[in-house]
């Protein structure tokens, strides 16, 4: 009797160890694959102006080759004019501007995505289906699609004006169009219709009210879920261009990407300067690499499963 | 209880509702107008525009382009292709993330980068990888012997330059996928996993019937949204062509870049809904295929 | 040319003597204006007589279509007395939208405080937008809603786009006007000059005006700012190589490698050239000093538009018509395929790049055609060995053409085929224009006019061309003796700057000036504006429409007019059928 059981054991565990070995193997290609443009863009970052035009181009530079000046024209300053101790590329200005944006915008999307999402996934009302695949619809039209009457809904309401645009005014533009996202509800949605049925009888049975549920059960219960929404959103306003380019009228006024996007073009020759657009990318990256990091283990933790008990 | 609930539900929803009501009902609407006008423009009388009358001819335009009809198979082969295999790709890399004991937030850090990556620098590197001469695909066929393919050049075969679309969309949308099956993997109760294992049912198994079945909410959700997603290709191929849309002109044109095509002339005499039909077109060429969707899916997901 | 010159002395001659009795005539009147706030600022030049008259029924809006009696000969409006005015001392904002990066803003920015210090009632924001395409879709929205702003740096197919929306002010009054201000000077604020609204005219490149008042009604709706063209960059290590060989096939060198700079090369000597030049591989030859490929283009759509105009076949027109569907394009299609197949010409996506210099620099082509503001990138700077031919030298010369004198007949051999054309010579004329939108009120104009006006004076745009790598607007600016700062050590005129290369070149290459001297570093930018100054008289533009309603835009014409060649190289499509396809994407509806 002892001697299967021994056999067996071994046998699982090289079994196991050969699983865990492959598992890791197929993991450490999926990550080369996915870091090698990330490698690129620190790589391009750091090399001098004449590196950069080898064909072919320079796969490894020494550390001795390393040229940060890439990263140190980017806080220079503007030697004459009337800008002058102005930094050249207002760096914190922008992500300034797209830190509040990115605030504003969340908060807004992360109240109508809740509570959109726990009217969809659990209020039965009419219509119910019919509204939620229109809303399905609206994903399949490309943006820019609506930049034009948007644009002009904007002016309408005197927000965009070239002479007298205010702060409030920029923040109104390019914060309310973008606080719904049915992207989200949809997510949100799917991940509410999966807390059990009971869970809500049983609530309602001790006489909670629908929103006392959605506040004190659901949210919790879905928490990872909502963070992750939280932090992917804000992420948004990094890479948000053509609305911010189009409605902003001053420089002082625009987020990070449209206002890095063409400021490494030269007008005359049309080519980009790409060592600098590298440096700034990389630049801009970090801070939502260090938000990522941060708020991993909520990301990826599960339901709690704490409300749930018998 | 039904009217009751009828109410507070449209109280719940009366936020999103009204911003969507402006900002994309509105436009929507407009833009499925404007694709009926007829020799429109837009910028007469003082920014009211002026047309001629109503017409279906944008969309007999839009149909007559050859440039349309290639737009429709890249599109429909990008997105048929692309969406399912980065779905098993990213389960298969959920799962083993779940499975290894140790290296999981290192590996859960370094699979999240593509969404934090500058888009220009993901394209240059993919450029750069797939170039005919020096690009390491080449690279590693040399090694092996293989003659070089031009992946994204000028002599490039429509099969080349399709893979190669092919790798750069499914490696942007990993990222997304693999968060949302990671965090939807941890809600899967352990008893249903302890119940497996006593009966000693095999890995297969337990994935084709528990870890699916239980992750169909999150499956159905992704599937749906990376196909709207895919059938809107746009900045991959940017990324990867540039402004030529492929290694020959307009090679690899989607849909939505055959659209945007008369956004530079749109202020016009009728560009405007030229671009306003071929995306109305799009749209409803999405909605048959999310409607089939959920229709199959009705019986296959699991809450 | 000899008419072009004759011309020119005589407005010249007119113009002084005309002066002179002027001088000699006027009283000069002081302060006769009524309210300043009226709309004083718009004499028109049907007012002959030195009165001034009350100017209030000139409204602020000048379209076309009021000024009918406006004749467009200008040089007779110098009979007319200047009328010296008062300056409106209200205050004024003006906003000027542009795409210059950090390092042309801060030329601007500089040139804007000088201009400030004159007139400091105004003020200019200056706005810079991302890119061109971002720039145009904000004004056109910005049209619908009144939402302009004051003056803009554009294109022409922009500038055509907007003027037939009515949105763009006609300069022509402020060009032709006899009016002038008593303006503070530019660094105190003592009053020490008198500027005159207008312009004179002569002074530009006479293929610049024509391309800013190319639209409706023949009115100059933009005036010139940063201009450039294309030149043609060889490596003289090369034909330095093989300097008897060429001299046997007649074809003008010096010992050092230099080609004519006076007389262009043709197409054809460009396939003698090859002969000798072209290695039987794709592969450079280095010890035999053979390229793989002769001459490079940089931009394909510049290479279709310019040699249509050097083959005489037809292309489009202002009204938008896009004639590019006749035997003469076609027969220039072909010949430019067997030139692709002798490796005489290529373009870049043969290396996988989307610009030549690279490969120019490599070695693996001997020529290649680029813009003048990308002179430094076909300069080889390293020593390394991945060059083939190291550090080689580098000479810049005329772009090629089909003959060497205009309405010259030739004969273009393909090897296979003979095309009998008449030839002209031709080279492209690139870069925005700036304009003034009619939205803006009365001040506003005047005050943007006059800012534009500064922009262009001979010292101003001669320091903005020095430190942009742009080209002058004006003539006179080739020959203006400024000191433009160069390095807080080293400052040049103009006419120096032209002379570095041109002492260069009649030394053969074999100065002896010192290493550390700074003619150095601007050796080439010396010489691809000579290069550009002698190709002045036979600059042409490209007509600048707007889409129709079944054909599109001029911009979207030089796209395809790229693609087509792109195509033809690629074999993708025959000549013919590349074409096809050209017109089937412009023309439909």
């Amino acid at each position: 009797m002892s001697d299967i059981y021994v056999k067996n054991e071994k046998s699982y565990r090289a079994k196991k160890i050969t699983f865990n070995v492959l598992t890791y193997l197929f993991l450490i290609a999926i990550a080369i694959a996915i870091l090698i443009p990330f490698y690129w863009m620190l790589l391009t970052s750091m090399k001098s102006d004449e590196l950069m035009r080898r064909i072919p181009p320079l796969l490894w530079l020494n550390p001795k080759e390393w040229q940060l000046s890439n990263y140190y024209r980017l806080f220079e300053l503007v030697a004459s004019g009337p800008r002058r101790g102005e930094p050249l590329f207002p760096f914190f200005t922008y992500m300034r501007n797209t830190v509040v944006i990115s605030i504003i915008t969340t908060a807004g999307t992360m109240i109508t995505t809740v509570l959109s999402a726990f009217a969809f996934a659990r209020l039965n009302f009419k219509g119910r289906d019919i509204l939620f695949a229109i809303l399905i619809g609206t994903m399949m039209i490309p943006g820019e699609i609506f930049i034009l009457t948007n644009f002009l809904t904007i002016n309408r309401m005197g927000w965009y004006d070239i002479m007298n645009q205010s702060y409030m005014d920029v923040i109104f533009a390019m914060t309310l169009p973008f606080m719904t996202s049915v992207f989200y509800i949809f997510y949100l949605r799917q991940t509410f219709k999966q807390i059990p049925n009971e869970l809500y009888y049983a609530a309602k049975v001790d006489g909670t009210s629908n929103f006392q549920y959605l506040l004190k059960i659901m949210i919790p219960i879905a928490l990872p879920t909502i963070i992750t929404i939280t932090i992917l959103n804000s992420m948004g306003a990094w890479n948000a261009y053509i609305w911010p380019a189009m409605i902003t009228t001053k420089d002082e006024f625009r987020l990070v990407s449209n206002g890095l996007r063409g400021a490494f073009t030269d007008t005359g020759t049309g080519r980009t300067d790409y060592g600098q657009q590298m440096a700034s990318a990389t630049l801009v990256t970090l801070p939502l690499l260090i938000l990522f990091f941060t708020f991993r283990k909520q990301i990826m933790r599960g339901v709690s499963r704490s409300g749930i008990k018998g | 209880m039904e009217t009751k609930n009828n109410l507070k539900a449209w109280f719940y929803l009366a936020p999103m509702l009204i911003l969507m009501a402006v900002f994309t009902f509105y436009p929507l609407i407009n833009a499925f107008i404007i694709s009926f006008y007829k020799d429109y423009l837009p910028l007469a009388n003082n920014g009211t525009g002026s047309i001629s009358g109503y017409t279906l001819h944008n969309y007999v335009v839009i149909f007559k382009n050859q440039l349309f009809w290639k737009a429709i198979l890249n599109t429909f082969v990008l997105a048929f292709v692309s969406v399912p295999v980065s779905i098993i790709v990213s389960l298969f890399i959920s799962v083993s993330l779940k499975a290894i004991p140790k290296l999981k937030g290192f590996f859960q850090t370094v699979f999240f980068l593509p969404y934090v990556t500058n888009a220009i620098a993901v394209g240059m590197a993919f450029a750069v990888l797939f170039h005919k001469d020096y690009g390491l695909f080449n690279v590693v066929l040399g090694l092996f012997k293989i003659t070089p393919i031009d992946w994204i050049g000028g002599t490039a075969s429509w099969w080349a330059q399709m893979s190669a679309l092919m790798v750069f969309t499914i490696w942007s949308s990993l990222a997304f996928k693999i968060l949302v099956f990671t965090s939807g993997l941890e809600n899967i109760d352990k008893q249903y996993y302890d119940a497996a294992r006593i009966d000693s049912a095999s890995k297969w198994t337990i994935f084709k019937r528990i870890t699916v079945p239980l992750l169909s909410p999150l499956i159905l959700y992704i599937s749906i949204t990376s196909l709207i997603g895919a059938l809107k290709a746009y900045n991959s191929v940017i990324g990867l062509f540039g402004e030529k849309l492929g290694g020959q002109p307009y090679s690899m044109i989607t849909i939505v870049a055959f659209v945007y095509k008369y956004r530079a002339d749109f202020a016009f005499q009728g560009f405007y809904s030229y671009a306003a039909s071929a995306a109305i077109i799009l749209f409803f060429i999405t909605l048959i295929f999310s409607v089939l969707q959920t229709m199959v899916s009705r019986s296959r997901v699991h809450y | 040319m000899k008419k072009i010159v004759l011309a020119l002395v005589t407005f010249f001659f007119m113009f002084v003597i005309v002066g002179c009795v002027e001088v000699v005539t006027t009283v000069p009147t002081t302060t006769q204006t009524p309210t300043t706030t009226q709309a004083t600022t718009q004499p028109t030049t049907t007012q002959p007589t030195t009165t001034i008259s009350g100017q209030t029924t000139v409204s602020g809006q000048t379209t076309a279509s009021e000024q009918t009696t406006v004749p467009t000969t200008v040089a007779t409006t110098t009979t007319i007395p200047k009328v010296i005015m008062d300056l409106p001392d209200a205050e004024v904002d003006i906003t000027f939208w542009h795409i210059y990066g950090a390092g042309k803003s801060a030329v601007l920015d500089q040139l804007i405080v000088e201009f400030e210090a004159m007139y400091p009632n105004v003020t200019i924001n200056s706005v810079a937008q991302s890119d061109y395409n971002t720039l145009r879709e904000k004004i056109n929205l910005g049209i619908s809603v009144g939402q302009v702003p004051t003056m803009a740096l554009g294109y022409p197919d922009h500038f055509a786009a907007y003027i037939t929306t009515g949105a763009v002010l006609s300069l022509d009054n402020y060009i032709n006007s006899n009016v002038a201000y008593e303006v503070l000077d530019s660094t105190s604020s003592i009053v020490s000059q008198l500027v005159d609204v207008g312009v004179d005219l002569n002074d530009f490149p006479e293929s610049y005006l024509a391309e800013n008042n190319q639209y409706i009604g023949g009115h100059y709706y933009s005036m010139p700012f940063s201009k450039s063209t294309e030149t043609m960059a060889v490596n003289r290590t090369v034909l330095k190589a093989h300097v008897t060989e060429i001299r046997a096939m007649g074809i003008t060198i010096s010992d050092e490698g230099f080609l004519s700079h006076s007389t262009p090369l043709t197409f054809a000597q460009l396939q003698q050239l090859s002969t000798i030049l072209v290695n039987e591989t794709a592969v450079t030859d280095v010890a035999n000093f053979q390229c793989g490929y002769l001459l490079n283009y940089d931009s394909s759509g510049n290479m279709f538009i310019n040699m249509s105009r050097q083959w005489k076949a037809p292309y489009t027109n202002s009204s938008g018509a896009i004639l590019i569907n006749n035997d003469t394009t076609k027969n220039m299609l072909n010949y430019i395929k067997a030139m692709f197949n002798a490796r005489t010409f290529v373009l870049p996506v043969v290396w996988g790049q989307l610009y030549g210099s690279a490969n120019f620099i490599l070695g693996d082509v001997c020529m290649t055609v680029g813009s003048t503001a990308g002179v430094a990138y076909n300069i080889p700077t390293g020593t390394d060995v991945l060059e083939k031919f190291g550090k080689f030298e580098v000479d810049f010369l005329t772009v090629p053409q089909t003959v060497t004198a205009s309405d010259t007949p030739v004969t273009m051999s393909s090897g296979t085929n003979d095309y009998n054309i008449t030839g002209a010579l031709s080279a492209v004329q690139q870069g925005p224009n700036i304009g003034i939108f009619s939205s803006a009120n009365s001040n506003q104009k005047l005050f943007a006019w006059l800012f534009i006006k500064w922009l262009m004076t001979t010292e101003n745009t001669a320091k903005w061309a020095m430190s942009t790598g742009y080209l002058p607007a004006r003539l006179s600016s080739y020959t203006s003796d400024v000191q433009i700062d160069l390095t807080t050590t080293f400052s040049i005129t103009y006419t120096e700057f032209m002379h570095i290369a041109q002492d260069y070149w009649t030394a053969d290459g074999l100065v002896t000036w010192e290493l550390t001297d700074e003619r150095w570093d601007y050796l080439y930018s010396s010489m691809v504006a000579n290069v550009a100054m002698s190709q002045t008289s036979f600059y042409q533009y490209d007509p600048a429409f707007a889409a129709g309603s079944v054909s599109s835009g001029s911009a979207q014409v030089r796209v395809e007019a790229g693609y087509c060649l792109e195509n033809v190289y690629t074999g993708t499509y025959s000549p013919t059928g590349a074409l096809s396809f050209m017109v089937n994407q412009l023309i439909w509806g």
